[in-house]
């Protein structure tokens, strides 16, 4: 059930790239707005400033003009480590590369968040093998990254991402990098848990077949928002 | 005491400990709170086995250099002490009479005296005292006609058997009264190097020679553990000896020992001389320290030979200091990804600032346990070079290691690697998630904050006091590195106020090129040539120059790509290579300038070390200069002087004719102090009084480092020499120098005042 309040409330955002004597608008004032528990997918063409949007609106990457309010809170009058906490209590992230630690077991890497924002290493662990059952890995826990599959990598991914109950999972290119078999089985398994737990979701993606699985398509264009405000 | 750079060793293996133990402390805190990260940082050293040897390898450098030096410096005050102690025993004090063994039959006085003495000192630090006659002897065996030419006849009253523990070789004690004489006849023990320069064994007949007189002894036994006071000896009874040498009741020498073991007397030194010069006053006699100053002289000489090494060591530590950082500057950039993600999902810096410490700790653990092992190696391999060089001499070098030595390399180099890590990975913590992630590149330009301005300020004005304070202390090392960080300060300034890098850094660099070659006599011209300079110059100067050059190079990279393509372009396989081999170096400025900055700290220690060897070999093998023209230098014992050279080697068989040159001297020892001085300099110091003949002021071929006014030539003041009564040339070594870069150990004491050996001349012959 999709409650109306807004989670994500960004407005006027700016933001330019400056290399040397090069600069490069790759947002122009974009408003956006997630409502709490919803699925959004982001789509436009390579460069049109999506995966920027994602990286201002979660903390990762700081932006010149605008304001991002997330649970009511401004992210960039945040201190770095306060925005550092809160993005491991609150939000989760996968991205296309999975990005997972090589040196550390599946359950390990699960646990991370955990463990960096001070849940003890029992309770971190117990946490971590239910986030790896409920993305249908129960088995694998002592494996490192380099002994799963694309799809098994993408799924600790994923048990990383609502290992500390985020409130918000952002997902960059979450399929791009699988095949359509396990593209299908990741997209039901990001549903279920959209339903299920009543997360929001905000996917970049450049695929039809993933973004029609969202509840709202937002489209862009050369660092506007064009369609699906 | 040791000491590095002036601080006492032991001073700084406690702050060493201490800053180790924190360090520790600290470490090991953070890995119990953070054990995600602990086990993020060490679980990467087992998974790449090469690259973690490789990187261990690196790191140990600086201790393997700092356990060599310190390890080679214990080894040099061991070896010295031993000659000390070996030849001394207990004994801390000798009182004897002034210039003895040039007046052999002076110097003898009434055993009443020891008896007084002994007296005296009751109450003192004092634990034994001794009387003694000691003289040089030749010493023959008949039956093979074989003679050690100056041995010492060693004579101690019978308290000796109470101090010693004389063993004979092959097993078995031995003491003093085994040689009471019970028929007139003389008994004597003999040490094992003498015995096997004359084949003697117990039971021969041995003659020994007071002055022309031959006197038969008895070999009793070859024994050691006699603490002669010379390195060969025949040793009887006191009561034999006045008997040979026809001194009934006389004695010519008094052994003193303090309080405290054969090192731990002295201590007491002071004390007890004080003492004995009172009871002494009067008889002419003078008391002799000789085991204090040798010690003291051994740890000079160690502390210098450490100070030296560390010195020239410092170029190599300096270049490991990069290596550790380049190493986790490309550390970071393999991981950088996982870093970002990291980061990403909730790292704070400071934890990925503890996962790279981790790391690097374990790193520093292996390498300095490593390090201090091939130190050690390394020290017993300089001490191998130093034995054969020095081999024939009767010093004995003995590889000795203080574990305090152990400690403060062990920590030194952990603390080393520790802070280079740390400021590695704080560098490495401030990445930008979103690029890491996604793992492009860093943006070429950056914009220069308020941070450069602050440094460059605090930069400057700290190279401005330290520039002041050089002046107002004629000190040349901060008045140097001052300049050096008031270029840097101005450098950092200019980039904040926009001037573009490539000008900034190449005039800084170019600055910092000329400041660190300007000629010393241009210096001198701009701020005298009073300033004092340590062996701490050759790290300053030698660290601003390879900074300066790296400035330069690394800022102009393109422009050296250019001319290089122009030159080997023409060969059209050479072009595409090249610019793809200079693209990589030219993207990431950071890490070539600290490769280039590495390797040419490197080949610049090499080459530095490569010209001091050559110009010493080059010095060593002028015999000109250095042995002034003769080949060959025998000594004679006083005992049987040679009256007429000329004649000896003709008596001998030698043809005159066969040598350009037979020159001869004397040496006497005297007190010596400069006319017209006040305050220390009034003090009479002991001065050894070389009279040459004159064939040898016609014939050598010394130069001079100061002369008179009115010579033009060597030849000219040697001449004078011989003309003028009363002229008289000084070593050099009696000259003060302005450069400390040399540490004269066991010179001489007497130095002229208000000359130095940088002056171009004397203003006048200075009267001693």
């Amino acid at each position: 059930m999709v409650q109306e309040e807004n989670i994500i409330s960004a407005t006027g955002i700016h933001k330019t790239y400056r290399t040397g004597t090069v600069e490069v608008q790759a947002l122009r004032g974009v408003d956006f707005m997630v409502k709490r528990g919803e699925m959004v997918a982001v789509m436009g063409p390579s460069g049109c400033g999506k995966t920027t949007l994602l990286n201002c609106l979660s903390g990762l990457d700081s932006f010149d003009q605008g304001e991002v309010v997330i649970e009511g809170t401004q992210l960039p009058k945040m201190s770095d480590n306060e925005r550092t906490d809160y993005r491991a209590r609150r939000m989760g992230f996968v991205f296309q590369l999975y990005n997972l630690l090589p040196v550390l077991s599946s359950v390990e890497n699960v646990e991370m968040p955990l463990l960096v924002s001070g849940v003890p290493s029992a309770k971190g662990r117990k946490m971590a093998l239910e986030a790896l059952g409920m993305v249908g890995l129960p088995g694998v826990a002592d494996r490192i990254p380099a002994e799963l599959s694309g799809g098994q990598r993408q799924r600790v991914t994923i048990a990383r991402a609502l290992v500390n109950q985020p409130a918000i999972i952002w997902a960059d290119e979450p399929t791009g990098d699988l095949d359509s078999e396990t593209t299908g089985e990741i997209m039901d398994l990001l549903c279920k848990l959209n339903k299920d737990n009543q997360q929001t979701f905000v996917l970049v993606t450049h695929s039809d077949e993933v973004a029609k699985r969202a509840d709202r398509i937002v489209r862009m264009r050369d660092g506007l928002i064009v369609d699906g405000k | 005491m040791q000491e590095l750079f002036g601080v006492s060793l032991t001073t700084i293996a406690i702050v060493m400990l201490v800053l180790f133990g924190i360090v520790a402390i600290v470490v090991v805190t953070l890995a119990l709170r953070n054990r995600i990260m602990f086990k993020l940082g060490v679980r990467n050293i087992p998974k790449r086995p090469v690259q973690t040897a490789l990187i261990v390898f690196g790191l140990m450098l600086s201790t393997v250099l700092i356990t060599a030096a310190f390890s080679t410096g214990d080894t040099v005050v061991f070896t010295i002490r031993s000659l000390a102690t070996d030849a001394l025993g207990n004994t801390d004090e000798v009182v004897a009479a002034p210039n003895r063994e040039t007046a052999p039959d002076s110097g003898y006085f009434d055993y009443a005296l020891f008896d007084q003495v002994s007296e005296g000192l009751s109450g003192a630090d004092v634990d034994g005292i001794l009387p003694v006659i000691r003289e040089q002897v030749p010493l023959i065996n008949p039956g093979p006609m074989l003679s050690a030419p100056s041995v010492t006849l060693f004579a101690p009253g019978p308290e000796y058997d109470d101090y010693t523990n004389l063993t004979v070789v092959g097993g078995g004690d031995a003491s003093l009264s085994d040689l009471a004489s019970t028929e007139g006849d003389i008994r004597v023990f003999i040490d094992e190097d003498t015995a096997e320069d004359l084949k003697a064994e117990a039971g021969d007949q041995l003659i020994l020679f007071v002055g022309s007189e031959p006197k038969p002894v008895e070999l009793a036994g070859v024994v050691k553990g006699a603490s002669s006071g010379g390195f060969s000896f025949v040793l009887m009874t006191l009561e034999s000896a006045q008997a040979v040498l026809d001194k009934p009741g006389r004695i010519n020498t008094i052994y003193v020992s303090n309080t405290g073991g054969v090192l731990g007397g002295a201590k007491y030194s002071d004390e007890v001389e004080e003492r004995l010069l009172t009871l002494l006053e009067g008889t002419g006699l003078e008391v002799s320290t000789d085991k204090k100053e040798t010690l003291e002289a051994a740890d000079l000489a160690g502390s210098a030979l450490t100070t030296m090494f560390v010195g020239f060591g410092l170029f190599s530590i300096a270049a490991g200091v990069l290596l550790i950082f380049l190493i986790f500057v490309m550390l970071a950039a393999a991981r950088k990804s996982e870093m970002g993600m990291a980061r990403a999902v909730g790292t704070r810096r400071n934890q990925l600032i503890q996962m790279f410490l981790f790391e690097g700790v374990v790193y520093d653990l292996m390498a300095a346990i490593v390090g201090v092992g091939l130190g050690i190696l390394v020290t017993y391999a300089i001490a191998g070079v130093m034995a054969s060089v020095i081999q024939g001499s009767p010093i004995d070098i003995r590889v000795h290691i203080e574990p305090r030595s152990l400690i403060v390399a062990f920590t030194l180099g952990i603390l080393v690697t520790f802070a280079t890590v740390a400021v590695s990975a704080w560098r490495v913590s401030r990445l930008n998630i979103v690029r890491a992630i996604r793992d492009i590149p860093e943006p070429v330009f950056k914009r220069v904050g308020r941070g450069m301005l602050a440094t460059g300020v605090a930069v400057g004005i700290f190279g401005l006091l330290i520039f002041v304070m050089g002046i107002g202390a004629k000190q040349g090392a901060p008045l140097y590195l001052g300049l050096a960080l008031i270029i840097i300060g101005l450098a950092l300034i200019a980039r904040w106020r926009g001037v573009r890098e490539r000008l900034v850094f190449t005039v800084a660099g170019i600055a910092l090129l000329a400041w660190s070659l300007l000629p010393t006599d241009v210096f001198e011209s701009i701020f005298g040539d009073e300033m004092t300079m340590g062996i701490e110059m050759f790290f300053i100067a030698g660290v601003t120059m390879v900074l300066g050059a790296v400035w330069v190079v690394s800022y102009n990279l393109d422009i050296i790509l250019r001319i290089l393509v122009g030159v080997l372009g023409r060969l059209k396989s050479a072009a595409p290579v090249l610019r793809a081999a200079m693209a990589y170096p030219m993207k990431n400025r950071l890490r070539t300038g600290l490769t280039i900055a590495m390797f040419s700290l490197v080949i610049f220690t090499i080459v530095f070390m490569s010209v001091v060897i050559g110009a010493n070999t080059a010095v060593l093998s002028d015999s000109d200069s250095f042995a002034g023209g003769y080949d060959i230098m025998a000594n004679v014992s006083y005992i049987n002087p040679i009256a007429d050279i000329q004649q000896e080697m003709a008596d001998k068989g030698f043809d005159p004719d066969d040598f350009e040159a037979i020159a001869g001297y004397s040496t006497i020892p005297l007190k010596i102090r400069q006319a017209n001085t006040e305050g220390e300099g009034e003090e009479f110091k002991d001065y050894a009084l070389n009279g040459v003949d004159d064939v040898y002021l016609d014939t050598n071929t010394f130069e001079f480092a100061l002369v008179a006014p009115g010579y033009d030539s060597a030849v000219e003041v040697w001449q004078a020499v011989k003309d003028t009564p009363g002229l008289a040339v000084i070593s050099a070594d009696s000259v003060p120098s302005r450069q400390s870069f040399s540490v004269s150990v066991g010179g001489a004491q007497f130095t002229l005042e208000d000359v130095y050996l940088e002056d171009d001349a004397l203003d006048s012959p200075i009267q001693v």
